[in-house]
């Protein structure tokens, strides 16, 4: 009499064929999360990324915070292309006037006609700078419209002429 | 004072000691009444109790319907924070070509202080 063959379940167990599937889900939907985490951030800063690795991201920035047309764009952009050039010898002129009076005060125990003489070189610079800057700024407003024009010298105003202390600023006596 | 009782003496005693009482008429109505108030104070909310039959009781819970709610959870979740932090880098962008512009034309903020 042969004996009774036990059957043998090649299945796992029903409580770890359930755990697994909750696995696979769990890890399906956190898959799914990311996804969809990753193309909303993708598309969503993709213009920006686009306008950031541009040469001339900063003037594409102005275009779009002003909304500047195609020529009105163009012109602004030749300006800005013939300022830059003033600017990078102004630069030089501030560093080495900077570099001049660093050198005076280093070399005298007090105010002497070299070091007024490199302060007021110092002042020169910085006034002809600004003024150059001035001129620039009300360049660009001149070709935006009237709206556009008004917002960016109040901007300017604040971030280069006044960034610290505007003129309405009270002082202790 | 009765003298100690030897302990087959206890046992008798102990034996013999009938108590006679009475159980109120609605005894069994107030057990069932406190077993309920009990059971109701610990009911949980809607949500744990849902959360509970997609965990715990999952053979109630079909495998379509629970890969289902836990993908759209997770698209959901997903699509926020994404749409958050696409939002914070566009602004942090925005704020750094800003300065990038204005030192372009400042030579001032170009210069390193000293």
């Amino acid at each position: 009499m042969s004996s009774p063959s036990i059957p043998f379940n090649e299945f796992p167990h029903p409580k770890v064929h359930g755990w697994f599937v909750k696995v696979v889900i769990l890890l399906v939907a956190i898959a799914a999360g990311l996804g969809a985490f990753w193309l909303c951030a993708f598309f969503g800063t993709s213009d920006l990324r686009s306008v950031s690795s541009d040469r001339d991201a900063d003037l594409m920035w102005l275009r779009r915070e002003f909304s500047l047309t195609d020529v009105q764009f163009q012109r602004i952009q030749a300006l800005h292309a013939a300022y830059a050039s003033k600017c990078d010898l102004m630069c030089q002129r501030i560093m080495n006037a900077n570099t001049a009076l660093d050198a005076a005060i280093s070399r005298n125990k007090q105010v002497t006609p070299e070091i007024q003489q490199a302060m007021g070189e110092v002042a020169r610079v910085q006034q002809d700078c600004r003024q150059s800057m001035l001129a620039h700024v009300y360049e660009v407003s001149a070709q935006m419209s009237p709206s556009s024009a008004a917002r960016y010298l109040q901007m300017m105003q604040q971030k280069i002429f006044q960034p610290g202390l505007p003129a309405n600023t009270a002082v202790s006596r | 004072m009765k003298e100690d009782l030897s302990d087959s003496e206890l046992r008798e005693k102990l034996a013999a000691w009938r108590i006679e009482v009475q159980l109120p008429r609605d005894f069994q109505q107030r057990v069932w009444k406190r077993i309920a108030v009990r059971e109701a104070a610990n009911i949980d909310p809607a949500w744990v109790n849902w959360l509970k039959s997609l965990l715990i009781f999952g053979p109630r819970v079909s495998v379509p319907r629970l890969a289902l709610t836990a993908i759209a959870v997770a698209l959901l979740i997903g699509t926020t924070t994404g749409l958050v932090e696409a939002s914070r880098w566009n602004s942090v962008t925005w704020n750094r070509l800003e300065a990038k512009y204005v030192q372009s034309i400042d030579p001032f903020q170009r210069i390193p202080p000293s």
